[in-house]
C-alpha cells in the first residue's frame, strides 16, 4: 500500500506537546488540555526501572503517543562491506518501544548522527546530493522492512550550508520522500531558522515540498544569536513562525501538530495557552476533533 | 569526497575537542562566518556532555576544576558507542581510576563517581530474575566512607576538598518507585553479605548456612548471627526491597 493511501487511515490527533521529564507532573494533571504526546524513544528504549514506570503513567492516562527519535541516523553511510547504515540494535529496541506505545506512526530527522558505529549526539546536515539521497532512501527501505508502521522524515535546522549541492534542499527532500514513499514531519520552526541563517525564502521552500505527505508538524521557539538563529526549543513560538504556520495551514492539513519545548520551561499555563493559540490557527481543528471516534 | 568520508570528517572534528578544526576542504563549502558556525556544532556536542555530566554526576563534577578539559579527554577515550545519551558516561568511573588526569583530584572521587553512577544503574535496573531482591538494589563497595559525609561533600567543591581517611565501606542503593527516586544508605558487612548472596539467587536458608559457616571459620560468635540475620531480613522487607 502506498504511503498516501495509508495516510487516509491514520488518526487525527490534534495539538500535542513534547513529553519531557520536567513537564510530566503537569502533563498528567492537565490530561484534558493536551490532545496527544510525543515521546523521544531514546529516553525509554532499552531501559527499565523507573523510566518504564513513567511510561506506564502515560499509558494509564490514555494519551495517544507518537515516537520522535533523535538517534536513528537515517543518513548514515554504510561502513565498508555493509549494505545499509542503520544500527540493528537500535532498530530492535525502537520496534519494541513502538509496539509498547501503539504509535500510529513514528519519525526521525533527515540527518546523520552516527559514523562508523560511533554516535555523535548531534543532528548533522547531509549534503544535498544524489548520493546522499540514495543512501537515505536505502536506509528507509531497510527501516520499513524492519518496522512496518508509517515513517515520517523531519526537515532539520542547520547552520552551515552542506557542500556539493546537486539540488536545492526542497528538491532533495522531495526526491527522498517520494523515492522512499514515506511521510513528512514538517518542522515549521526549522524552515524559519534555515530561511534566516541561509538567506532563503521560506514560502518558496514550502511550495516546493510535497505537502500532501505532511502528517505531522512541529512548531517551536528559537534563540537569536548576533549573526544566526539557533533552534533551541527554549522560548515561546514567535510571531514570524506563527505566520509561517498559518501559511502552511493554507496549503495542507496535518493530522497532528506538536509544540516542542525542551528547556527554560515557563509556567505550564503558558504552554497550554500556546497549544490553544495553535488550535486557533488550524481552520479544521474543531470539526476534525469532533469526528474522532 | 564521498558521503562516508564527509561524515568521518565531521566525526573527527566533533570528538577531537577544542584544538580541532574542520578539514580545510570544508572551508570552501561553508557559508559566511564558517569558524563561528562550525564551532557551534563542536560546542553543542561538548555542552551536551557537560550538561549530562552535571545532571547525572553533580557531586563528582563539583570536584573537577578543569571540567571542559576533563570531558574532552574523557570523550576522546570513551567516545559514545550507543544511541543512549546517558550511557556516554558509563566509563567515567574507570576513567577516573585509570587516567593521570585524576592525579590532581581527591583520592575518594572515584567512590563518589561509583555511587552516582550506581544511582543511574539503580534507576534503570533490570535485575536478576532469580533474585528475591528488588531489581533496583545495588551494592556499592567504596574505599572511603564518602556516604557518611555526603551532605558536606555536596557543599565543599573543588577548591575546598575535605580530607577523608580511607576505610572500606558499603553503600546500598535502591529505588523507591512511588517517589521516583533512588535511596542510598551505609550498611555493615553482614547486611552486605546478605545482599550479595540474595542477589546471586541463593535461598534464605542456604544463605544463612553460608554465613554461619563463614562465622565459624573466622571464630566469630555464631549464636548471634541468626538473630542479626532475622533483623536484617526484616529490615530489607520493611524497605520493600525483599519479597
Amino acid at each position: 500500500m502506498s504511503f498516501l493511501t495509508c495516510k487516509k487511515n491514520l488518526p487525527y490527533l490534534g495539538v500535542g506537546l513534547g513529553c519531557r521529564d520536567a513537564l510530566l507532573p503537569d502533563i498528567l494533571t492537565h490530561r484534558e488540555s493536551i490532545d496527544w504526546l510525543e515521546l523521544v524513544p531514546e529516553n525509554y528504549m532499552g531501559r527499565q526501572g523507573l523510566h518504564l514506570e513513567k511510561l506506564e503513567w502515560l499509558l494509564e492516562a490514555d494519551f495517544p503517543l507518537v515516537s520522535h527519535g533523535v538517534s536513528l541516523s537515517i543518513g548514515s553511510a554504510p561502513m565498508a562491506g555493509e549494505l545499509h547504515g542503520l544500527d540493528p540494535v537500535y532498530l530492535n529496541e525502537l520496534e519494541a518501544f513502538l509496539h509498547k506505545i501503539e504509535a500510529p506512526w513514528f519519525s526521525d530527522h533527515l540527518s546523520f548522527s552516527r559514523v562508523n558505529g560511533q554516535y555523535l549526539n548531534e543532528l548533522l546536515a547531509l549534503p544535498h546530493t544524489q548520493e546522499a539521497a540514495d543512501i537515505v532512501v536505502r536506509n528507509i527501505h531497510v527501516l520499513q522492512q524492519h518496522i512496518q508502521q508509517p515513517f515520517l522524515l523531519e526537515n532539520i535546522s542547520y547552520y552551515l550550508r552542506p557542500y556539493a549541492q546537486d539540488m536545492s534542499e526542497a528538491q532533495w527532500i522531495t526526491t527522498i520522500v517520494e523515492a522512499a514513499d514515506c511521510g513528512l514531519m514538517l518542522d515549521i520552526n526549522n524552515v524559519y531558522v534555515n530561511s534566516k541563517n541561509l538567506n532563503q525564502d521560506p514560502i518558496a521552500f514550502l511550495d516546493q515540498l510535497p505537502l500532501e505527505r505532511v502528517v505531522q508538524v512541529h512548531i517551536a521557539g528559537h534563540f537569536k544569536q548576533e549573526d544566526f538563529i539557533i533552534d533551541t526549543h527554549g522560548a515561546p513560538v514567535c510571531e514570524e513562525v506563527y505566520a509561517l504556520f498559518e501559511a502552511l495551514m493554507e496549503r495542507c492539513e496535518p493530522l497532528a501538530v506538536l509544540l516542542e519545548r525542551d528547556n527554560d520551561f515557563p509556567p505550564f499555563q503558558d504552554l497550554l495557552a500556546e497549544l490553544e493559540q495553535i488550535r486557533c490557527l488550524m481552520p479544521h481543528y474543531q470539526k476534525r476533533l469532533n469526528l474522532r471516534p | 569526497m564521498n558521503l562516508l568520508d564527509y561524515q568521518a570528517q565531521w566525526s573527527a572534528y566533533l570528538l577531537q575537542g577544542s584544538s580541532a578544526k574542520l578539514d580545510s576542504r570544508f572551508s570552501t563549502w561553508l557559508s559566511s562566518q564558517p569558524d563561528a558556525r562550525s564551532h557551534f556544532y563542536q560546542h553543542s556536542v561538548f555542552s551536551t556532555l557537560n550538561d549530562l555530566f552535571l545532571a547525572l554526576m553533580p557531586v563528582t563534577a563539583s570536584y573537577i576544576k578543569e571540567l571542559p578539559l576533563f570531558l574532552e579527554t574523557y570523550q576522546k577515550t570513551y567516545p559514545p558507542r550507543d544511541a543512549h545519551l546517558y550511557n556516554t558516561l558509563a566509563g567515567v568511573v574507570i576513567f577516573l581510576e585509570e587516567h593521570s588526569i585524576g592525579e590532581s583530584l581527591p583520592p575518594w572521587l572515584v567512590d563518589i563517581a561509583k555511587i552516582e553512577w550506581s544511582e543511574r544503574l539503580s534507576y534503570n535496573a533490570v535485575g536478576s530474575q532469580q533474585s528475591l531482591l528488588h531489581p533496583s538494589v545495588i551494592l556499592c563497595k567504596t574505599a572511603y566512607p564518602v556516604l557518611e559525609v555526603w551532605e558536606d561533600l555536596k557543599q565543599a567543591g573543588w577548591n575546598n576538598p575535605p580530607d577523608i581517611e580511607p576505610q572500606a565501606a558499603l553503600v546500598l542503593l535502591y529505588a523507591r518507585a512511588e517517589k521516583s527516586e533512588i535511596q542510598k544508605m551505609s550498611i555493615g558487612p553482614l547486611v552486605g553479605l546478605w545482599v550479595e548472596l540474595l542477589q546471586q539467587g541463593v535461598a534464605e536458608a542456604e544463605a544463612l548456612k553460608v554465613i554461619q559457616d563463614l562465622f565459624l571459620e573466622q571464630n566469630l560468635p555464631v549464636l548471634t548471627v541468626e538473630a542479626q540475620s532475622s533483623a536484617i531480613l526484616l529490615k530489607l522487607r520493611e524497605l520493600g526491597i525483599l519479597s
